[in-house]
């Protein structure tokens, strides 16, 4: 959308003539006017930004895809960047700037627009983290669970499953009617077609924005995604709905202001990225939370994704961004590579406010899992070095092998939460003992299938789950009951 | 010094000869170490316009000069640095500018304005009349398209009567 330079020129009566351009960062003389973020209009009718004022220059950073002119004109707006919001975005992709990217597809004109980049709402607008965040995946809703309105970052190396996961993850919260935002940030197009395509499959598309750059974009443009992310997610959440935001990945995000701020001239600080770092991603991550609305308790749950190359979490920006969330969850390469799905290290993981959404039950399962898997764990070190093994330890490895299968998550997208603890109940009472791991899988499959087709299963389950306050009273009823649910004899 | 900078840059009235002085200035300054005073003058003669020129060889033609070359050479730059500091203000107009018409505004901007401005006139038919004028960053629409665009934007009423 290109904008008449005439009008803003006549309008505010400042003019000012580029002076140097590197990159996506303009050098102008004039605009005496200027203040810090507004908008201007150069010559070619496309956009830019202040950045910095100096003594005799204004520093613009110009959302052209083409190199402005040197000697050319800019003119002030006196406006801010806003991003136009309506009801119509959903299941739209759209840029930073809130053009549909597909050209054959423009969106209407909206009713609103937001500012982008605006200061995160103050703690009387939040709430205690009460509700969980379903993700549909086993181990992180029983081992590491998330609550609505957490910031959980998702760090791992590429090719880990993390881009599964978060599809896993928005599939769950759009079934539970929530929106999700999905940002793309500086990806190769393929991608985006990629995640487009996994919607489309689920079937979830029209509940979800996907807010996009490519890595072919000027850096500008990148480095806005995750903030037009936010502001689609807080447009959504005053409009009653509660979000999920995706921001994938911050690690591509840091690279892009490290490079303009070296172009700025900055001064470098660690690994040459800037003294703002941790300031501007924690700035944006602060906007999601849980909130009180006139339309009631929202939340906007934000999932920040970071690359660890060769599974090293000690980064820079990996550990600045574990800092200001509230918990992360680190998929593993080699877990990965020794086919555990999700490959996610329940004990490198953390969560920090998801445990206090938890009924007591599933505080129990939490702990149960833990200590065992841990111990399972202690106990290979010690199988390694081939001694004998007791029936007590045999057994203890079976048992850990039963429920990496229920843990395993290879074939389903999302499972229910009281599936997921009946599941427990059935594998923690030792009824899968003796059935070799295709069994298992077939009788996981009937139990979804049938909780899913079959109302009086589901409401039965249900039942069961919400009427056993600890794992004891749950194996009771699953003794009883799983049997027949399981197609088991 | 000040009166003599003023002086010399009064002479100065658009950002051509603004270029012109300061590189003539540039060559001076190499002149004053290769057969002093003589190439000195010639300089003076072949890169300056004669206001500026005959301007320049008064004021260092004081004996205190004669034998300082170094002395020049400090005075020349708060010079260099004083052209350095002019403020451009940039006209916008449908004509192209003769001598007679650029010597009226500068005539006017030195009178009104004050010396350190040079004038940076640009030719744009689309002025139709009048000029747009920038100034330190100010701009200002004074064209008859404007004039025009406004008639028909407030009068719009009175216009359409008139025609009809």
């Amino acid at each position: 959308m290109r904008r008449d330079i005439e009008q803003f020129l006549s309008a505010t009566g400042e003019i000012g003539f580029v002076e140097k351009a590197v990159s996506s960062l303009v050098y102008a003389r004039g605009l005496p006017g200027a203040r810090q973020n507004e908008v201007v209009v150069f010559d070619s009718g496309e956009i830019g930004r202040v950045v910095a004022l100096h003594e005799s220059q204004v520093e613009l950073l110009s959302f052209s895809r083409e190199a402005v002119r040197i000697g050319s004109r800019v003119a002030r707006t006196d406006t801010f960047l806003e991003l136009p919001l309506g009801g119509e975005v959903l299941g739209a992709t759209i840029d930073p700037l809130g053009y549909s990217i597909d050209p054959t597809r423009p969106l209407p004109p909206m009713k609103e627009a937001r500012p982008l980049d605006i200061v995160p709402s103050g703690i009387e607008t939040r709430l205690r983290i009460t509700r969980p965040a379903r993700t549909g995946v086993t181990l992180i809703d029983r081992m590491i669970p998330i609550g609505k309105g957490q910031r959980e970052l998702v760090v791992g190396d590429q090719k880990t499953g993390k881009s599964h996961f978060l599809l896993s993850s928005l599939l769950t919260h759009v079934r539970e009617g929530g929106v999700g935002v999905y940002a793309v940030i500086g990806k190769g197009k393929i991608d985006t077609k990629k995640i487009e395509e996994s919607f489309r499959a689920l079937d979830v598309q029209n509940r979800i924005v996907l807010v996009v750059s490519h890595i072919d974009d000027p850096a500008s443009i990148i480095y806005l995604t995750p903030y037009a992310a936010m502001t689609v997610a807080e447009y959504f959440r005053d409009m009653g709905n509660d979000v999920l935001v995706v921001l994938d990945d911050l690690s591509m995000h840091a690279k892009i202001h490290r490079e303009l701020s070296l172009l700025g001239r900055r001064f470098p600080g660690r690994n040459s990225y800037p003294g703002d770092m941790f300031y501007t991603h924690s700035r944006l991550l602060e906007r999601a939370g849980n909130f009180v609305t006139p339309k009631g308790e929202r939340a906007i749950t934000c999932f920040p994704v970071a690359e660890a190359p060769q599974g090293d979490i000690t980064g820079y920006i990996q550990t600045n961004l574990m800092s200001m969330t509230d918990g992360h969850l680190f998929f593993d390469h080699v877990l990965f590579s020794q086919g555990r799905r999700p490959a996610v290290d329940p004990f490198l993981s953390v969560t920090r406010v998801g445990r206090q959404t938890q009924s007591p039950l599933e505080h129990e399962i939490a702990r149960e899992l833990v200590a065992f898997l841990k111990n399972a764990e202690r106990l290979h070190g010690f199988v390694s070095f081939g001694a004998e093994l007791g029936e007590h330890i045999k057994r203890t490895l079976e048992k850990e092998s039963e429920i990496l299968q229920y843990l395993d998550q290879t074939e389903y997208d999302s499972i229910p939460s009281p599936v997921q603890v009946f599941l427990f109940g059935v594998v923690w009472n030792d009824l899968w003992q003796g059935h070799t791991r295709p069994v298992i899988r077939q009788m996981i499959k009937t139990l979804i299938e049938s909780y899913g087709a079959k109302p009086d299963i589901r409401r039965q389950i249900d039942n069961i789950v919400a009427s056993s306050d600890s794992v004891k009273a749950l194996g009771i009823f699953i003794r009883d009951f799983a049997p027949k649910y399981l197609g088991m004899k | 010094m000040e009166e003599f900078i003023s002086r010399f840059l009064s002479f100065i009235r658009t950002i051509d000869e603004r270029d012109l002085a300061r590189a003539g200035i540039g060559v001076l300054k190499e002149s004053l170490y290769r057969s002093f005073p003589k190439e000195f003058h010639e300089v003076l003669r072949t890169k300056f316009s004669t206001r500026t020129g005959d301007c320049l060889r008064d004021f260092f033609s004081k004996p205190s000069y004669l034998r300082n070359p170094d002395l020049i050479k400090a005075d020349l730059e708060a010079v260099l640095g004083a052209i350095d500091a002019m403020r451009i203000l940039r006209l916008e107009v449908a004509i192209e500018p003769s001598d007679a018409f650029v010597d009226r505004i500068a005539g006017w901007v030195l009178s009104n304005l004050g010396s350190d401005i040079v004038l940076d006139i640009a030719r744009d038919r689309t002025v139709v009349g009048g000029a747009r004028i920038v100034f330190l960053g100010k701009y200002r629409e004074n064209t008859l398209v404007d004039m025009v665009k406004n008639v028909f934007e407030t009068k719009r009423d009175v216009v359409m009567k008139e025609l009809l």
